[in-house]
């Protein structure tokens, strides 16, 4: 079972996008911060992060950016997802491997997830 | 005697309603020396007639707008007039204004450029209320979105749950919701899409595609929503210069609306050519068609046609603004002809031979 960590502020967007996730086969770990990431990371091994853009405390593209930096952890993908209308174009430069703009419907948190997850498998 | 103090009293008059003006008014010569100064002007850009009359005209464009000197003196060269054309200009304490400005070639009795009249009027605040009402909207759609994406999640998956356990009275329930749902989406979506548009900071790509690729596939995907049958005829046949995004939004808007708008109808036909150095886009419906008194508002904001019949189509009105600024960012624009009862035809025209960047 592959296994996604999800971080977002706002805990009704968490709480639905690890609902999504959990009915259609995916193991969650969820996080409404970007604190104590990397110890979460290692204790979970998730095969991709989905991270909000804007997280009240710590900028999500800066995680984001982090993340792809470190030797350790730059293979995990990542899909950025916002309610902001200019994030799309900003997503590319902190690495983000996808973006999903925020109405999503869940076919579209889907189709992304299991595209991210064929690509990253047939890569690796 | 009569004559010269009739021509004496005009000319007075004249003068009179330039000096009460609250525009500023200036002249100034074919090679762009200031010849007449306003009190207007003397409001707006802080010099008195002494200080001005005589220097060039570059003198009142900040640095960041140097480039509107010659784009401007070759339009009048050409004899052009330049209509509202909204930029920067630089009063004398150095702060930068936004003003709206009109430029009119003044010939001599043979025809010939002597110099032009300038109109301008300081919308520095005009444009602070637009920004103001776009932060708002763009705040409160932003705001919106969490809310209703969780909303549809949830309701997706209830959908999904409910459809699993074959509960056809929840399933009709479910569905209601979900749809409208949706419906707020798209809402929130053209709102925020709007208060962008109308950002001064709104830029559309200027990069060659062909319009004809575009409208094919938009037509495509189109085809795969709708029972009725999008027919295409393309001609146009080469690249232009534009925002290929953009223009695929406004075909997608079109050809939604033409299905839309046709319930009875089976058909949509889309053909594109070119016109008077213009690449036309046609979305042509057999549906129920616009009235005369409607189809001149059609593309304003929250604008939806009163129907005289009992159907009612989804929708808030800001689709085709969208679109109309869309067309407008590129130097072209969108119209439509309609015929109630018979259909109705939108015509969508581009510049073919680049965005005209003074319409931006």
């Amino acid at each position: 079972m592959k296994k996604v960590l999800i971080i977002d502020d706002d805990y009704d967007i968490l709480s639905a996008v690890e609902l999504t996730l959990e009915t259609h086969g995916f193991d969650t770990i969820v996080s409404t911060s970007g604190r104590n990431i990397h110890e979460k990371i290692q204790e979970h091994s998730p095969d991709l992060i989905i991270l909000d853009y804007l997280l009240s405390g710590k900028d999500g593209t800066m995680i984001c950016s982090n993340l792809k930096r470190n030797q350790n952890t730059k293979d995990i993908p990542i899909i950025l997802f916002s309610a902001h209308p200019t994030a799309k174009d900003m997503a590319p430069n902190c690495g983000a491997d996808s973006f999903i703009p925020k109405p999503f419907s869940v076919n579209e948190l889907l189709n992304t997830v299991n595209c991210i997850l064929t690509d990253n498998s047939h890569n690796h | 005697m009569g004559s010269i103090l009739e021509t004496m009293q005009k000319l007075l008059h004249w003068a009179a309603i330039i000096d009460s003006s609250d525009d500023a008014i200036i002249s100034k010569s074919a090679d762009g020396y200031i010849t007449s100064w306003n009190p207007g002007a003397e409001r707006l850009y802080g010099y008195n007639p002494e200080e001005v009359i005589g220097q060039p005209v570059s003198m009142l464009m900040p640095e960041e707008k140097e480039d509107d000197f010659p784009w401007l003196m070759e339009s009048l060269r050409q004899g052009k007039k330049v209509d509202h054309y909204i930029t920067k200009r630089k009063t004398k304490d150095g702060r930068v204004i936004d003003v709206s400005i009109t430029v009119s070639p003044i010939r001599d009795t043979s025809g010939q450029i002597i110099g032009a009249s300038k109109i301008a009027r300081d919308i520095t605040a005009m444009l602070e209320q637009e920004r103001q009402k776009d932060v708002f909207i763009s705040a409160v759609s932003h705001e919106l979105k969490t809310p209703i994406t969780t909303q549809s999640v949830y309701g997706e998956l209830l959908e999904e749950l409910v459809r699993k356990n074959g509960d056809k009275k929840y399933e009709k329930y479910i569905t209601k919701i979900n749809e409208q749902s949706k419906k707020l989406v798209k809402l929130v979506n053209d709102l925020l899409e709007l208060s962008r548009m109308n950002a001064t900071t709104f830029e559309i790509l200027g990069e060659p595609f062909s319009i004809d690729d575009a409208v094919k596939s938009v037509a495509e995907d189109m085809q795969t929503l709708t029972a009725k049958k999008i027919t295409t005829d393309l001609a146009i046949g080469r690249n232009i210069i534009g925002d290929r995004e953009r223009i695929a939004q406004v075909l997608t808007n079109l050809i939604s609306n033409a299905a839309k708008y046709s319930p009875e109808a089976d058909q949509v036909s889309v053909r594109s050519y070119i016109k008077d150095s213009s690449a036309i886009v046609e979305v042509k419906d057999y549906g129920i068609g616009i009235n005369k008194e409607d189809l001149q508002k059609v593309f304003k904001r929250f604008y939806r046609a009163t129907l005289t019949n009992t159907q009612s189509f989804p929708g808030m009105g800001i689709g085709l603004s969208i679109c109309k600024e869309v067309a407008k960012k590129h130097g072209g624009d969108i119209w439509a002809e309609s015929q109630v009862g018979q259909g109705s035809t939108f015509y969508l025209s581009l510049p073919l031979d680049g965005i005209n960047t003074s319409a931006q």
